[in-house]
C-alpha cells in the first residue's frame, strides 16, 4: 500500500480525486473479505446464466467465413 | 461443430466469464454482449498471435478490456455512467439481508471509475494475479494494487461502511 504515491506518478492518466482517495488507510478489518465474497457471488450468478444462442452461432460462423 | 476446432472450443469455454466481466464493466447487457462478440471475433482473427501454453483466459480478457476502453474513447458521452442498472438485473439467491447488501454493493460498484472497476473485477472476481492484470492493462503491478485498494475504499465510502459488522452477519461469517 505504500506504492500509492509512486503509482499516482507512474500512472499519470488520472490525476485528481483518485489521488486523494489513495491516501486513505485500507478498508476496515473484515470488509475486504466481505467485498470479495459479494463480488464473487454476484459474478458467479452472471457466469451461471444460460448463454444466448447468438454466441454459439457466432462461434460456428467464425471458421466458416474463411473456408 | 465447436468440438472440431480446439481453439474454438476453448473460446466457448470462456464466454460466460467474458460476459460477466463485460456486464460488470459496461452495465448495459446488450452492449456487453456486443463486446463479447467483438472479443471473440478479434481473438479468432488473431489466433495465430496467441502463443500456445500461455494464458488464454488472460489474453481474452485483455482483448475485451482493450476493446471496451477504445469504444469508450470513441463515445465519451457514455463514460462512467453511474446509474447502476446492472444491480437491478442480478438475480440473487439468499437471505433478505444478503440481497440488500448485494444490491448496495453492485450499485456502488457501478459508480467506480473504469480503472478501479476493472482492477477490482479482474483481481477480486476473476482471480487473476496482480501481475497478470498489470500485463493486461499495460501498467505497473503497484498501479493495479493501488487501484484495487482505492476501489475498496471508494466502495466503503459509497456504502457508508465503517466495519464488517455493517454487513448482514451471514455474509461476514461466510
Amino acid at each position: 500500500m505504500n506504492d500509492k504515491a509512486d503509482d499516482a506518478m507512474k500512472d499519470g492518466s488520472n490525476p485528481g480525486p483518485e489521488q486523494q482517495e489513495g491516501r486513505k488507510p485500507s478498508v476496515p478489518p473484515g470488509v475486504q473479505g466481505v467485498f470479495g465474497r459479494i463480488l464473487r457471488s454476484a459474478y458467479s450468478e452472471m457466469v451461471k446464466e444460460p448463454l444466448p444462442d447468438k454466441f454459439r452461432e457466432l462461434l460456428d460462423r467464425l471458421g466458416k467465413a474463411e473456408k | 461443430m465447436l468440438d472440431s476446432d480446439p481453439f474454438k472450443s476453448k473460446l466457448a469455454e470462456f464466454v460466460p466469464n467474458l460476459r460477466a466481466f463485460a456486464r460488470s464493466l459496461c452495465r448495459n447487457p446488450d452492449k456487453a454482449d456486443d463486446l463479447v462478440q467483438e472479443t471473440l471475433v478479434k481473438a479468432w482473427r488473431n489466433r495465430s498471435m496467441f502463443a500456445e501454453g500461455t494464458n488464454l483466459k488472460a489474453w481474452l480478457f485483455s482483448i475485451l478490456r482493450n476493446t471496451y476502453i477504445s469504444d469508450l474513447r470513441k463515445s465519451r458521452r457514455e463514460v462512467e455512467d453511474a446509474d447502476g442498472v446492472m444491480a437491478s438485473r442480478i438475480a440473487v439467491n439468499g437471505s433478505q439481508n444478503a440481497q440488500v447488501d448485494m444490491q448496495d454493493f453492485m450499485t456502488a460498484l457501478a459508480q467506480l471509475s473504469t480503472d478501479q472497476k476493472e482492477a477490482l473485477l479482474l483481481v477480486g472476481a476473476e482471480g487473476f494475479s496482480y501481475e497478470e492484470v498489470a500485463l493486461m492493462c499495460g501498467c505497473a503491478v503497484g498501479t493495479i494494487k493501488s487501484r484495487v485498494s482505492r476501489a475498496r475504499n471508494r466502495l466503503c465510502e459509497l456504502m457508508g461502511i465503517d466495519g464488517a459488522s455493517d454487513f448482514a452477519s451471514d455474509e461476514v461469517r461466510g
